[in-house]
């Protein structure tokens, strides 16, 4: 046996790709695909412009325009507010919601790390399933290797400190902790496989709402940001609702993957595909489709700061009105649209 | 019938046809999947491949192969990849300097870190391939490229020239000095062909 022999054989058991692993990755080509067929435009030919330098820059303008058109109504397609109505097929669904997710990941790993003691999460937020329907707010102070503070209106109203840390599937992690996960879409996925085992999910569903734990209300640093974004873009069966809007009303990319069976909960997450902004989440009982969410968040306003007293910049005075889902049939109706309690900013 | 098609002539239609493209994938993900997973783990692997698609794909217009390796997109494909593990080297040049301190393959045990200190966990055979992981660690980077793609990926000196861009002769060069690396330290007793016998029956 000589020495190629010998490195032919070094590692020759290694496995090829699952077939989880070559649906994402074949996903993501076709995601690619997909966005290419959306940005391309039918271009007038030469003959339909007179010939000459100058004719010819506006042939490269009018195309360029075709093209910038086609992709601002490709983002509004996704962005634009209004009832959920017609659903498309899941093939197309489960394409556009990687389509959505990797343009997050692209715009979140372009983005600079924040400072300070404490990452603070402003939310307004309801609860019907446990009998809150009327709007409130709830401030967290998330400390870096300190105590931290929680705020809340409505029936839960108060102030109370936190424990540092932060919840990863069944665990809590510090923020150094947090700060260490794998930035590897595959590697982070799989340490996020291992901390969501045992809390009564399927896995997929238990991974993807640990991710969507890590993006909401967590001081998460860009690069993991743009690893949680991909990694739920692997996840299979996830989803995207067109025409989605926010607790608020706010245009936003809502995904999420379907309860696994009558009874499973799950989350929603809402976002801007275009500057990855977190802009809520919604908690899924039973069937998303049928009835309202059993409690649902809209992001005011987040950022670094270094005093739990310390409001993050844009934060919000007043409550904004909800938006209820009211289109579902069988859905309990609210009893108010309107927020009725006042904020109480800083506790 | 798009599965009789050369890889070349399926790129080609894939520039009024998108769609097309995925032939493409499919016909050679899981080869490049195994291989980049071989070098880098099946972590990094899983990356690696998918991205070498979707770059591959938004480069097809500038695919122009001459005509010896018109029937095969493989080392188009490799060299993207290539690309995309050099920024990766550290991370498998640390895994192979962990094979040949512990014992422990880390590719094939990602839990194998947290094992290192257990003796009982390393099998004979697993000496020879510390070995060669530390062969493979030592080896300047340009040279592992080349070898491997000639051991593991099955490539020709003119593919691997076409993959990793480079002249021919300096594959043929390259080639040269890995084996004789391997061959020295076969030389001076550090790898034990015995033991490989064993180990590979």
């Amino acid at each position: 046996m000589d020495e190629l022999t010998a490195l032919a054989e070094f590692r020759s058991n290694t496995p090829g790709p699952s077939i989880a692993e070559t649906t994402a990755a074949r996903d993501l080509l076709l995601a690619a695909i997909e966005q290419e067929r959306t940005v391309r435009m039918p271009r007038p030919t030469r003959r339909a412009f007179p010939a000459g330098r100058r004719a010819h820059r506006g042939l490269l303008a009018v195309t360029a325009l075709s093209c910038a058109a086609a992709v601002v109504i490709a983002v509004l397609a996704v962005m634009s507010p209004g009832h959920r109505t017609n659903r498309p097929g899941p093939r197309s669904e489960a394409l556009t919601a990687v389509y959505v997710l990797r343009k997050a990941a692209s715009a979140a790993a372009r983005q600079a790390s924040g400072h300070g003691r404490f990452f603070v999460s402003e939310s307004e937020y309801i609860d019907p399933g446990n009998g809150q329907d009327v709007p409130a707010k709830r401030t967290i102070w998330t400390g870096n290797g300190v105590t931290g503070r929680l705020v809340q209106s409505g029936p839960q109203h108060g102030s109370a400190s936190i424990p540092p840390g932060i919840s990863f599937g069944r665990l809590v992690i510090t923020w150094a902790q947090l700060h260490r996960l794998p930035t590897a879409p595959s590697a982070l996925l799989a340490v996020i496989g291992r901390a969501s085992r045992n809390t009564g999910q399927p896995p997929a569903q238990a991974d993807f709402s640990t991710i969507v734990g890590l993006l909401f209300e967590s001081p998460t640093p860009p690069a993991l940001r743009s690893a949680l974004f991909i990694a739920a873009s692997r996840l299979p069966g996830v989803r995207l609702v067109y025409n989605a809007h926010d607790l608020i009303g706010r245009a936003a990319a809502e995904v999420y993957l379907p309860p696994a069976f009558p009874g499973n909960d799950g989350y929603a997450l809402f976002f801007d595909p275009s500057t990855s902004a977190v802009l809520g989440t919604a908690e899924l009982v039973g069937s998303r489709v049928q009835c309202p969410p059993g409690s649902e968040y809209a992001v005011l306003a987040t950022g670094y700061v270094n005093s739990d007293r310390q409001l993050p910049p844009g934060a919000q005075r007043s409550l904004k009105p909800v938006i209820w889902r009211r289109s579902a049939p069988g859905c309990p109706q609210p009893s108010s649209d309107q927020p009725s309690a006042s904020p109480s900013p800083g506790g | 019938m798009t599965s009789a098609q050369p890889d070349a002539e399926l790129i080609q239609r894939s520039r009024s046809d998108p769609a097309a493209f995925a032939g493409i994938f499919d016909r050679h993900h899981a080869e490049l999947y195994r291989y980049l997973r071989r070098r880098a783990g099946a972590e990094l692997a899983a990356d690696l491949a998918s991205e070498t698609f979707v770059i591959a794909f938004a480069r097809r217009a500038s695919y122009s192969p001459d005509a010896r390796e018109a029937q095969d997109a493989r080392p188009w494909l490799y060299g993207i990849a290539h690309n995309l593990l050099r920024n990766r080297l550290r991370a498998e040049r640390r895994q192979f300097a962990a094979y040949a301190r512990h014992g422990a393959d880390p590719l094939a045990d990602p839990d194998a870190h947290t094992a290192f200190a257990a003796a009982d966990r390393r099998a004979d055979s697993e000496a020879v391939s510390r070995k060669l992981a530390q062969i493979l660690a030592a080896m300047p980077t340009r040279d592992r490229d080349v070898l491997l793609l000639f051991a593991w990926a099955d490539m020709s000196y003119a593919e691997i020239a076409q993959a990793l861009d480079i002249p021919v002769g300096t594959v043929r060069s390259r080639l040269s000095r890995a084996r004789r690396q391997l061959r020295t330290l076969v030389n001076s007793g550090s790898l034990n062909f015995t033991e490989i016998d064993v180990w590979t029956n």
